[in-house]
């Protein structure tokens, strides 16, 4: 708790670690003698490159990739872009055409986007009421001329996992590359890029309580060795990623990966069970309803719409709780969530849907004010409105 | 687009509790697909207006103005309060600094208002907009 309320928004990005921050500034101590990592003359740059090396070895290790596969990134939209975009038009020998799903993450969405005004073709299936797109539908889909299938691990509003392995699959089987965004499910769920047959896996740190502004693209080298770039600069990183390493971001992400691998097991579990007295806590309001899949969902998201109050509203009267609403923004002119429409919500319900999401720092406190404040907020407006049910 | 503004004036009626709907002459207009909509219930008592009271569904300021309304006009007499609705709206739209974007649906609530003051048979001169609702 803080002095301007409980936040529950670790989806949208987490607090650091001190620990992590520790690691980070050690980097930025002088007296660390790190140089530029490209730097091959002198020790400066050597030390740099063994502490990128450690770290690649850390996050690579999390999802059981290869660490001399680590591409770094700015962000995990950047990583996208470059695994989606730059896979695409490495392989575009062989076909045009892209697979992926309606409530991809917009830099997934804008890549296809993209993608499409090259010449690609782009198809995006449906999911069903659950937010879960099946591997069956996925397979309809596809295409000879698919080259690569792109979806998220687990849905950034919902929570809602996807079978990754059944997918990873059916395009091995097929000799198709998949690209996983698992920005969100990065420390939530274990990772496995070769026992998933994920070929292309993009990450960022700072929803696992890492530093914002790094994120990674990891290459299976099993089957893909190297993508086309989408930034020219220098040969850093093989020429895939020009532009000098920041070591301490990326020392930063690689001791957020070690931590989560001693961790994540208990601290999964606590999320559960945070998550669970938040929904028994509010799961009675007259209205209230669970957004996603009620099992295969991610254990720190709670999603949820409530009938009958007005989102802007519901928004306002939260203000609170540091939370995500079903609203692009506040504003008057705002679009209603698009992954909350793809799933059958209105309109209205979409913009009265608020998406809890709670993380390593996160109380039963915390937890018990939010459950207090949602109530409040609900009976409040459900008692204001004109419905019948709730008119006084 | 843009973060909505809400001034105090706005949090303070916006946190006043539900008003009891004791009123016995009723009017309800709107509807949540027109992003507002208000029922109002009051009774005119010796020409005053009395147990004002509403229910609306609708933004932060839908519902702050309606609580800004219900405070004016309650006591009101029913022949003074016609006259007095633009007046009323024009101080509140300044103290809420209404976006120009929501004008709409605060006519949603004038217009359900001017319908409660022709229901108590008293025709004010904004009454010839009660049927664009």
């Amino acid at each position: 708790m803080t002095d301007s309320g409980a936040y529950l928004d670790y989806a949208a990005t987490a607090p650091v670690d001190p620990r992590v921050a520790a690691a980070m500034l050690d980097c930025l101590d002088v007296q660390a003698g790190l140089g530029n990592p490209a730097a091959l003359s002198h020790a400066f740059g050597a030390r740099a490159r063994s502490r990128i090396a450690t770290a690649a070895e850390e996050v690579a290790g999390l999802v059981h990739g290869a660490a001399d596969f680590v591409i770094w990134t700015g962000s995990a939209t950047e990583a996208i872009n470059l695994g989606v975009i730059g896979a695409a038009r490495f392989r575009r020998s062989r076909g045009q055409h892209l697979v992926t799903s309606r409530i991809e993450h917009s830099a997934v969405l804008a890549s296809c986007a993209a993608l499409e005004r090259e010449g690609f073709e782009v198809s995006y299936v449906a999911p069903d009421a659950d937010g879960i797109v099946s591997p069956e539908r996925v397979a309809a889909a596809l295409r000879p001329d698919t080259v690569l299938v792109s979806l998220m691990h687990a849905n950034n509003e919902l929570g809602t996992v996807q079978d990754i392995a059944a997918i990873g699959a059916l395009c091995r089987d097929r000799e198709l590359l998949l690209h996983v965004d698992a920005a969100q499910s990065l420390g939530k769920l274990p990772l496995d890029m070769r026992g998933q047959s994920i070929d292309l896996l993009s990450l960022n740190a700072h929803k696992a309580c890492g530093p914002p502004g790094i994120g990674a693209l990891l290459l299976n080298p099993d089957t893909v060795r190297r993508v086309e770039p989408v930034l020219f600069g220098g040969g850093q990183q093989r020429g895939m990623r020009p532009g000098t390493l920041p070591v301490h971001q990326i020392v930063g992400f690689g001791t957020t990966c070690r931590i989560l691998r001693d961790e994540m097991a208990a601290e999964t579990r606590r999320f559960a069970a945070l998550r669970e007295q938040l929904w028994e806590g509010i799961r009675d309001l007259p209205g209230l309803r669970l957004n996603g899949h009620p099992r295969r969902r991610l254990c720190h998201i709670l999603n949820v719409s409530v009938d009958g109050v007005e989102g802007e509203s519901l928004r306002y009267a939260l203000n609170d709780l540091a939370v995500s609403s079903g609203s692009a923004c506040t504003s008057a002119t705002a679009e209603p969530s698009y992954v909350l429409r793809a799933i059958g919500l209105s309109d209205a319900a979409a913009e009265a849907s608020i998406r809890f999401s709670l993380g390593r720092f996160t109380t039963a406190r915390e937890i018990g004010f939010a459950v207090t404040v949602f109530r409040a907020a609900v009976e409040k407006l459900q008692a204001l409105a004109p419905q019948p049910l709730c008119a006084g | 687009m843009h973060e909505p503004r809400y001034t105090p004036a706005l949090t303070a009626l916006f946190a006043r509790p539900a008003l009891p709907l004791r009123g016995s002459i009723r009017v309800r207009r709107g509807d949540p697909a027109r992003g507002a909509e208000v029922l109002w219930a009051a009774d005119a008592v010796a020409g005053v207006w009395r147990n004002v009271g509403f229910r609306a569904w609708g933004c932060p300021h839908i519902i702050a103005v309606c609580h800004g309304l219900a405070e004016r006009l309650e006591g009101t007499t029913v022949e003074a309060a016609p006259t007095a609705l633009d007046g009323w709206l024009l101080h509140l739209g300044k103290e809420l600094d209404i976006p120009a974007e929501k004008a709409v649906k605060i006519l949603i609530i004038k217009d359900t208002l001017l319908e409660l003051f022709a229901s108590a048979g008293c025709d004010g001169p904004g009454a010839a907009t009660t049927g664009s609702g």
